[in-house]
């Protein structure tokens, strides 16, 4: 039975230098191949971690307007300082508008996908109310099982590792499945309760479910940003992907907010 | 294996005397054996509506929509319909508030809680629930989905492919797929604001530890003594259906106050 993701607690309330993947081997690599300058450095910026493990605020802090972010590493802003991330782009926006409180709560965590963004919506919905959630969906092949019943392991099709669910993971209508009972969770939390964005960074997944007539209350955006430049870490998006997102977000919400 | 997909529009707007085949012959059988005698409760017709479901149409209009979850026992495979635990909790309901409502159950033979879950959120975007009540199968029940709106349901059987059967067994898998089904009905229950009241059949009391965990689904303690049994000899009987139904009332008619 999982409350939480206990998996996570390792790094509650820590600051790291490094990230999985944003890692000084990765940094070295990248310095060395590529053709495009790295835009951070080591000792740019930290990875600080909420009481819960997430790069966030404690959800425990007053709030005139709830917004919740959801995603997976992109989100989390692996290989950037959390201030280029898009989701903190977008939430500055947001606050300059409005001139509200409104605390920093991103449930992104990397490596996983819709099944962990319903199950963390879930969750938070709990123990706050939920006015506005933001998405960056990724792959939707991407899943997550139980085992020893407590432990969440992310699974996603590069890191297979168990014969029999890697076979049944793998196949299109389990995956169609799988993300459709996520979606009808996240969409039972928003709707009547919360104002829902999201979009995908892989369009060749984000196929007709989310376009399907029940799921409307998502909101859903193809969103057509290239990537142009990499992380620290060279494998995940850079900064101008994040700024470029970040408005797409804001040109479909600005008329939401208001001071 | 149950493959619903085609078998409600076959069986939309019929009644029926015996739901799977040979159960006439084996029924006759019991009879001749002596294994049981024949009463009136067994004279029995499997109504279904327009879209196959033993119970009204959902085009009726209804004043307090209700509706039933469940599998075999709750869609009352061998149980007369004004026997069955959901008729009887409907009509202590009507009496209570004098209300039209129409008998809405998507309870299916060999479903669980992954197929109610999904057939209770496709129905919410029809009509506006305020009470459902569950009767949840063992744990394990799943269901798989082939191309477009074909759904089969999986109940341990070994007629599946290896994968399924491989995984589907996993006590963690079950645990994480039912906690996911329980997220969609607490999510719907709060965005719709409808009460739940459920409980189990069988005596399970390590998976009721899962359902406890969703304070807000009103979840009691299933019933443990089975005093009778079904025209089919392998399902609850009245007697067990007029019991559940005190226990589902007991625990919901304070929502009606």
């Amino acid at each position: 039975m999982i409350e939480f993701y206990s998996n996570l607690k390792h790094r509650a309330n820590t600051t790291e230098l490094w990230a999985p993947t944003d890692i000084e081997e990765n940094y070295k690599i990248f310095h060395r191949d590529r053709k495009s300058p790295n835009p951070y450095k080591p000792g740019d910026f930290t990875y600080s971690y909420n009481n819960h493990g997430l790069r966030c605020d404690n959800f425990d802090l007053p709030s005139d307007i709830n917004i919740v972010f959801l995603g997976c590493s992109v989100t989390e802003g692996i290989g950037l300082p959390i201030e280029d991330t898009w989701s903190y782009q977008l939430l500055s926006k947001i606050r300059q508008k409005t001139n509200k409180n409104i605390p920093y709560w991103n449930l992104a965590i990397g490596g996983t996908g819709i099944d962990t963004q319903s199950s963390l919506l879930h969750w938070f919905g709990k123990i706050n109310k939920i006015d506005y959630v933001f998405s960056l969906i990724p792959s939707l092949s991407r899943r997550e099982y139980l085992f020893n019943h407590d432990h969440i392991q992310y699974w996603n099709i590069y890191l297979k590792n168990h014969i029999p669910i890697d076979e049944l993971f793998s196949d299109d209508n389990y995956q169609y499945y799988q993300t459709y009972r996520s979606l009808t969770i996240i969409e039972s939390i928003v709707s009547n309760r919360a104002t829902m964005y999201c979009t995908s960074w892989d369009l060749s997944n984000a196929t007709d479910i989310l376009h399907k007539k029940e799921l409307s209350s998502l909101n859903y955006f193809p969103s057509v940003i290239q990537n142009i430049e990499h992380a620290r870490d060279g494998c995940h998006p850079g900064p101008t992907y994040h700024k470029n997102l970040a408005n797409e977000f804001w040109t479909r919400t600005e008329h939401l907010f208001n001071p | 294996m149950a493959n619903y997909s085609t078998l409600l529009p076959e069986r939309a707007n019929t009644t029926i005397k015996w739901i799977f085949e040979g159960e006439e012959l084996q029924y006759y059988q019991f009879i001749e054996k002596g294994i049981i005698k024949a009463t009136d409760d067994h004279n029995i017709n499997y109504k279904f509506n327009s879209e196959g479901y033993r119970c009204d149409n959902f085009t009726d209009q209804s004043e307090l929509p209700v509706v039933f979850l469940g599998c075999s026992m709750t869609e009352g495979i061998g149980v007369k319909f004004e026997n069955l635990w959901r008729s009887r909790v409907l009509s202590r309901i009507r009496t209570i508030t004098g209300k039209k409502i129409p008998h809405w159950s998507l309870a299916l033979a060999g479903a669980g809680i992954d197929d109610q879950s999904r057939r209770l959120y496709e129905f919410s975007q029809r009509v506006n629930i305020k009470h459902v009540y569950a009767l949840f199968p063992p744990m394990h029940r799943r269901e798989y989905k082939y191309d477009g709106n074909d759904y089969r349901l999986w109940t341990g059987s070994a007629n599946s492919s290896r994968i399924i059967n491989h995984v589907f067994v996993d006590r963690d898998f079950s645990e994480y797929q039912t906690q996911r089904s329980l997220m969609i009905l607490d999510s719907l229950r709060q965005a719709l604001n409808f009460k739940i009241t459920a409980t189990l059949w069988g005596n399970r009391v390590e998976d009721e530890k899962i359902y406890k965990n969703f304070p807000n689904i009103k979840f009691f303690t299933p019933l443990y003594s089975f005093p009778d049994l079904s025209r089919d000899q392998c399902h609850h009987g009245p007697i067990y259906h007029a019991t559940l139904a005190e226990h589902m009332w007991e625990n919901s008619k304070e929502n009606y106050d």
